[in-house]
């Protein structure tokens, strides 16, 4: 640990780190445009100029390392001197066409310039125009946008090795160009450079146009997708003025920086896949007992009747759904003396390059192994009176599906609890509707043994209740109560929503 | 609550006051009638208008190009500003990106509805764009509710400003 002063004030930091850095985890705003934790430095944007005591010249924080005794002033008239220049210098080129972008809400050149920047042109010579162009499938680029800051560059070049991008010519005339446009529509993580790009020159075809970034409400959650977690931003549309369509309320997902698993970017299947969770047209929003749908107190009656009669029963548990809803299915089988098993969880070959995407497509299956519960396809006998099983948004591999399906229709007593109409709501004689993934607050534990919490931002559809409400009443006041209870017994330590925080807590 | 009202034997017999009533209306009729029409407080409605001053706001209107484009490009920044939730905006892509100048994004749809609507002027004063504006129009009244949705098409006819 070293000491340096920042702003006047004292403060001990670890050695070895640069300025940048620093500032951030100390919550100094330091404005940047090509810094980014998950890329090498390359300092040529100079937005993150700040003045050190004793250099002759303003140095880039983001490049700069801290030594002992720095004095390093921030927001100084002469660092604000310096940025309102560099800002002044890109704008220069820039259309400033932030009613057409879609950046615009979430564009940090813009936010820098109501912050720092000047508000009129001096230069009387014309803006150099380039074409703006639909480069691949996914990505378009507006050259005339951009700041250079080519963090899309290296990303391409650094973490995913493919290489697409490059600089060409030189000077004021400098410009992004595509070398291979086949080659990102291949790579499985091209889609991050939409939102590695500190302005609007990248932008996703797919949400071109679509919608406002101010109008939705950002919530951070967990992918569903695979093993891996990745953090995710998700933009949720939940303002609806009289004369909007009711239209589905997941606008997009993004990536989310997660510093202590260091991951800044996701795959592109977890990015596109926000479009199952719009689906409510499949939604199973009331039970349905014998075919027929029902109301809850029904469903509960013949909940009862199945589980307090004394049958013997096995619970099929399921990666695909929360920490909190498993533990209490556990919870209930233990209670009733009910046998607990797993399905197997569908598995898919990895594209190239794989990074950290996992083979194993289930978000939650490292707590099943985590509990060493036996496999539903190594059952040894299958004499049960009630088979209780849980599913999600989402698919298992097909000999457990089989099993189970053979399960459900031979017992007396079959409940499922299910998002959506699948095979296993028909072939059930109870089938309960569940909350997804958005719906409500939720652990998952990836295959780094990380337990991350995924925000429920969305609430409860009309109809809908989680598994804890319909097996235990009001013994829970939320899913919350679940976790602590899950750590306390199952993982022997204190965890809560609170210890979790953003970024997770590793087992 | 009842009130209990006594009236006296002269009013009881509402004759006075009807005279009373008419004298007044008739000292007015009379009185307009022999004043010159400039000066007259009244306007003969339908078949004469009142000029507003030029910052009533009244219905609106989309400004378009000289070609007759609109000049709307559906950022939303009217709709964010309408305290009313009046304003419903839907964006498309013009798919124009090879002409020279591409303008590459215009609403399809733009409703104002009109029920909502409280002429606060909050959308002019957002639009970056100097599209949307409010006119001098003031009859604006509907026979039905869905006429009263006014769609992008009927908001580029409403004629402009007189000062214009």
């Amino acid at each position: 640990m070293i000491n340096i002063k920042i702003n006047e004030a004292d403060h001990a930091v670890e050695e070895g780190r640069t300025i940048l850095e620093v500032c951030r985890e100390l919550g100094i705003d330091i404005p940047h445009f090509c810094y980014h934790p998950g890329l090498s430095i390359a300092g040529n944007c100079r937005m993150c100029l700040v003045e050190i005591k004793g250099m002759p010249k303003l140095m880039t924080a983001c490049s700069t390392v801290v030594q002992d005794g720095m004095e390093i002033l921030t927001d100084s008239d002469t660092v604000k001197e310096a940025r309102k220049g560099v800002l002044e210098f890109i704008l220069l080129d820039h259309p400033v066409d932030c009613p057409i972008c879609d950046k615009s809400g979430e564009c940090v050149l813009q936010d820098y310039n109501f912050d720092y920047g000047i508000s009129k042109r001096r230069s009387i010579f014309p803006k150099e125009r380039h074409k703006v162009e639909k480069i691949s499938e996914k990505i378009y680029k507006n050259d005339n946008r951009c700041v250079l800051c080519t963090r899309c560059g290296r990303f391409l070049n650094e973490v995913t090795k493919t290489h697409e991008f490059t600089t060409i010519e030189r000077g004021s005339h400098t410009h992004i160009a595509c070398v291979d446009p086949d080659g990102l529509d291949k790579n499985p993580f091209s889609s991050n450079i939409a939102d590695l790009c500190p302005v609007g020159a990248l932008g996703l075809n797919e949400f071109r146009f679509r919608k406002r970034v101010w109008l939705t409400d950002h919530v951070r959650a967990v992918c569903q997708g695979c093993e891996a977690g990745c953090n995710l931003t998700v933009d949720l549309h939940t303002r609806h003025t009289p004369l909007d369509p009711n239209v589905g309320p997941v606008v997009r997902f993004s990536s989310a920086d997660n510093y202590s698993m260091q991951r800044y970017f996701i795959c592109d299947e977890g990015r596109y896949s926000y479009k199952n969770y719009n689906n409510m047209e499949g939604r199973l929003l009331n039970p349905v007992l014998n075919g027929n749908e029902v109301n809850e107190e029904e469903a509960l009656t013949f909940l009862k009747e199945a589980t307090d009669s004394g049958l013997t029963g096995a619970v099929v548990l399921s990666p695909l759904v929360s920490v909190e809803e498993n533990y209490a299915a556990i919870l209930f089988a233990e209670e009733k003396g009910y046998d607990i098993f797993r399905p197997s969880p569908f598995r898919k070959e990895l594209p190239e390059p794989a990074l950290f995407i996992e083979k194993v497509k289930a978000p939650n299956h490292r707590m099943m192994k985590l509990l060493e519960i036996p496999k539903v396809t190594d059952m040894e006998s299958s004499d049960y009176d009630v088979v209780i099983v849980l599913h999600n948004i989402g698919s298992i591999r097909d000999n457990s599906l089989v099993k189970i399906l053979s399960l459900l229709k031979r017992v007396k007593y079959s409940i499922t609890f299910e998002t959506e109409h699948t095979e296993f709501s028909e072939n059930s004689k109870l089938s309960l509707p569940a909350p997804m993934f958005l719906e409500e607050d939720g652990c998952y534990i990836n295959s780094g043994k990380r337990i991350q919490h995924s925000t429920g931002s969305l609430g409860y559809p009309q109809g809908v209740r989680p598994l804890w409400k319909w097996f235990f009443g009001k013994r829970f006041s939320g899913p919350e109560g679940l976790l602590k209870q899950f750590a306390k017994e199952k993982l022997a330590i204190e965890l809560d929503y609170e210890k979790l925080g953003q970024e997770g807590v590793e087992l | 609550m009842k009130k209990e009202v006594k009236l006296s034997f002269w009013d009881r017999l509402y004759l006075p006051a009807v005279v009373k009533g008419m004298g007044i209306t008739i000292k007015h009729f009379f009185k307009t009638l022999f004043t010159p029409p400039s000066k007259r407080y009244t306007v003969e409605f339908p078949e004469r208008k009142k000029d507003v001053p030029e910052w009533y706001r009244g219905l609106h209107r989309l400004n378009t190009h000289e070609d007759g484009s609109v000049k709307c490009v559906a950022c939303y920044c009217c709709a964010t500003a309408c305290p009313a939730d009046a304003i419903f905006i839907e964006a498309e892509d013009i798919d124009d990106l090879d002409s020279e100048y591409p303008v590459e994004k215009r609403p399809k749809q733009f409703i104002i509805d009109l029920h909502r609507c409280i002429f606060c002027g909050f959308c002019q004063e957002a639009c970056p764009k100097d599209a949307i504006v409010l006119t001098n129009e003031y009859e604006i009244t509907q026979l039905s509710r869905e006429q009263g949705l006014i769609p992008l098409e009927e908001l580029v006819k409403t004629p402009k400003k007189k000062m214009d």
